[in-house]
């Protein structure tokens, strides 16, 4: 062996075997990669393709075994059909309307009063916060009752109010969360900000809201997102049909004893998804890092 | 943005205040406030007095084109002073609503028992107002109604509540598969002593085709029957003591009695002995879509009363037909379900809530309604109408089979007992090992029985009954 490695001239480069070159190795590892993401991607896709293929089925076809994965012929008839037997256009305003208003009132408010709990200090404000936490320990349901009975008494039933207003005056877990991004901010800027005279509120919206616009943006989409498929709270305060939004428009199709016609569910269910989906191809980068700060997945 | 800053004393004072007026609003009583009309309304009663009754039903895509486009247009353009409020909640939900709606003093004028809560748990909490002045004021004819089923939800000789619809629970058969096999269809007749649990099984097994390849199978039976007092109610064995279905709390419960011992021993006989029921996976998949027998697949199906509208329009797929359950020993009987309109004790305007009831059962609602839905109706004068419905049984099979269920039953425990809905879990969760085949029901039962009676005896010390 070391005889037949001193013969050959030092120049040359032993050559490597093909399996064993960098940029073979590189690609093999990038193809397996992208065999297993795609299996993955198939599986996760399924319920959605299942979906799409019963919203363009008839009541009974749909109910087939095996299933039909291509409805012959495709029922688009089932779009219209759904979407106007009850009035979706207004559901998708209302909803829209909702997501928006309350993760805006969630983000400011929750941002505020974060700050204060990161950087202020007052007398108990460890108490608070820790009554601020324990809110979270409280299920919605317990609180639900008595506060339809606040509301009634405010006359508030019956209108989007209770639903938005609330959101103004914070939520706990975005509070905490916010809370921990702003401990980061180093006080030194801070400190030079109150030197140049900066009042406090001009300490957070000047220093904190720039600094921090990615937990915000998180916050944001997370709140948006919560209040987009939330359906507990708008289903015990909405009773008029065109104050509803989409997601318990969607349970107007649900019938008792197995009567749900489920290709029109799936109609309407596609139709709704799809705001969501596009919004997620826009704003992908601030949900994954939603996901990276808050290591759940909203 | 400059803001006046509250300085942290003021601060901490509001926000102390304010916990404390959330924390004894939260803590209040629940006083029904008074009701105060909305700008919007104000502004309708000074020109002219409007009452507004509040409707409260279930989420269903055949009911509510029935009660937005044809009852409410028709009720208020008769009675301009009352504007009708409907809210409809999905079942699963209905009562987490109606609880809010109680506690804050604001029930609905006029609902049905659609959720969870039977009748009874109504009547128990003092909801239900007793019907009967406004009947014998108003010479309100009842005559029409079939008489047993105005009697259902009767307390001590007062009416409190008017039915909508009813039907016991059936044998819907495809007779698509029983012609290709070449056997002959279950009897319509209730009387008809051969239909026995033996030869109901021998017909079962003749329609049974692979059942353990998901893929082929046909299943010569199903059942969709509900709740599981309906089996041992086919050996004519009750599980609770006749009162209980008029007091509403049952004494003891008689799961471990021989006859419900062996009517669940066949019911898993059925699947895991004789496999001419789908396993409890294949269900599953059955039920993906809908109702199994919708997927030609299924020979016969026990089902509610239900099975009427579930299967309306299933001609289109295949033809079927009605039957009466088999007889499993002597004293069968089959589940009955009632629904009735019920009028709210706590109304602030009875009269206009009662003048609405009256038309949601006069005929021509509950006509458009039997249209609508193909729901039975609870007229005389509505039944051989609905008997017409359906294209692929003679209106003579329909109503023999329908009359002989409702005349060999009795009313659906879920609406007659109180907490039914917690019973049923109690009993469905104990039952599981038999449903799912690894025990048999004489080991199960005994166990259950014991559960299920320390379950009753809870709910009756909590009525202090």
């Amino acid at each position: 062996m070391a005889e037949r490695t001193l013969a050959r001239p030092a120049h040359i480069v032993q050559a490597v075997p093909w399996w064993q070159r960098r940029s073979v190795r590189r690609k093999a590892t990038t193809i397996v990669a992208t065999i297993i993401a795609l299996i993955g991607a198939v599986v996760v896709m399924i319920p959605f393709v299942w979906m799409i293929s019963t919203s363009l089925k008839t009541k009974f076809t749909a109910l087939q075994l095996p299933p039909q994965w291509i409805p012959r012929p495709p029922h688009w008839e089932n779009y219209p059909d759904a979407l106007t037997f009850l009035p979706f256009h207004l559901f998708f305003r209302n909803t829209f309307m909702y997501a928006t208003l309350t993760a805006f009132g969630e983000t400011l408010s929750c941002s505020l009063v974060a700050y204060g709990f990161a950087r202020l200090r007052a007398p108990g404000k460890n108490v608070l916060f820790l009554i601020v936490l324990g809110t979270l320990m409280l299920p919605y349901q317990v609180t639900m009752i008595p506060q339809y009975v606040l509301f009634k008494i405010l006359g508030w039933i019956d209108t989007w109010k209770p639903l938005i207003v609330p959101t103004f005056f914070g939520s706990a877990y975005l509070i905490f969360l916010l809370r921990q991004f702003y401990m980061s901010i180093h006080q030194d800027i801070v400190d030079a900000a109150r030197i140049d005279g900066c009042s406090y509120f001009d300490i957070w919206w000047r220093i904190f809201a720039p600094l921090s616009r990615p937990a915000l943006m998180t916050v944001a989409i997370l709140s948006f997102m919560y209040h987009w498929n939330d359906y507990l709270g708008p289903l015990i305060y909405l009773s008029t049909t065109e104050k509803l939004p989409v997601s318990v428009g969607l349970a107007n199709f649900t019938a008792a004893y197995g009567g749900t016609p489920w290709h029109w569910l799936m109609a309407a269910s596609v139709t709704a998804v799809t705001p969501l989906i596009i919004i997620f191809f826009f704003m992908q980068r601030y949900f994954i890092q939603g996901i990276v700060i808050t290591g759940v997945k909203g | 943005m400059k803001e006046k800053q509250l300085s942290r004393r003021e601060f901490l004072r509001l926000a102390t205040v304010v916990g404390a007026g959330a924390l004894a609003a939260a803590c209040a009583p629940a006083t029904p406030a008074p009701a105060q009309p909305s700008a919007g309304e104000a502004a309708k009663e000074a020109a002219k007095e409007v009452t507004t009754v509040t409707w409260y039903v279930r989420t269903s895509p055949e009911e509510q084109p029935w009660e937005k486009e044809i009852v409410i247009p028709a009720f208020e353009e008769a009675h301009p002073d009352i504007k009708i409020n409907l809210v409809i909640t999905p079942w699963d939900d209905f009562d987490t609503k109606m609880q809010a709606m109680i506690a804050a003093g604001d029930p609905p004028d006029i609902w049905s028992h659609w959720g969870p809560s039977g009748f009874q748990d109504y009547v128990i909490r003092g909801l239900v107002a007793d019907q009967t002045p406004f009947i014998e004021r108003d010479n309100f004819d009842l005559s029409d109604f079939v008489p047993e089923v105005l009697d259902i939800y009767k307390v001590e000789g007062k009416y409190y509540g008017l039915p909508i619809l009813t039907g016991a629970s059936y044998i819907f058969y495809n007779k698509k598969i029983f012609d290709e096999a070449g056997v002959p269809y279950p009897p319509t007749d209730w009387n008809d002593a051969n239909w026995t649990f033996e030869q109901f099984l021998d017909t079962a097994q003749k329609l049974t085709q692979n059942p353990d390849d998901p893929t082929k199978a046909i299943y010569g039976f199903h059942d969709g029957t509900w709740p599981l007092d309906a089996w041992p109610w086919m050996w004519g064995q009750d599980l609770y003591p006749e009162e209980a279905y008029k007091t509403g709390f049952a004494s003891e419960a008689y799961l471990d009695s021989p006859k419900a011992i062996e009517a669940f021993q066949a019911r898993q006989d059925l699947t895991f002995k004789h496999k001419v029921a789908p396993s409890p996976a294949a269900t599953e998949a059955l039920s993906a879509g809908g109702n199994p027998f919708h997927t030609g697949r299924v020979a016969m199906q026990a089902i509610g009363v239900w099975g009427w509208w579930v299967h309306k329009g299933l001609e289109e797929q295949f033809d079927f037909g009605v039957a009466a359950l088999p007889i499993g020993a002597e004293g069968r009987k089959a589940v009955i379900f009632t629904d009735p309109w019920m009028l709210s004790s706590k109304t602030d305007h009875p009269d206009e809530a009662w003048e609405f009831l009256k038309f949601l059962v006069s005929k021509d609602s509950q006509k458009a309604y039997m249209e609508a839905v193909g729901a039975p109706p609870v007229r005389k004068s509505l039944q051989a109408d609905f008997f017409k419905l359906y294209p692929s049984m003679t209106p003579q099979e329909a109503e023999e089979a329908f009359i002989g269920g409702v005349q060999h039953g009795a009313e659906s425990p879920n609406h007659l007992l109180v907490r039914f809905d917690q019973i049923n879990n109690v009993i469905t969760s104990a039952l599981d090992p038999v449903m799912l085949g690894e025990k048999p029901a004489a080991e199960v039962l005994p166990e259950a029985d014991k559960e299920l009676e320390k379950t009753l005896e809870q709910i009756r010390r909590e009525f202090g009954q």
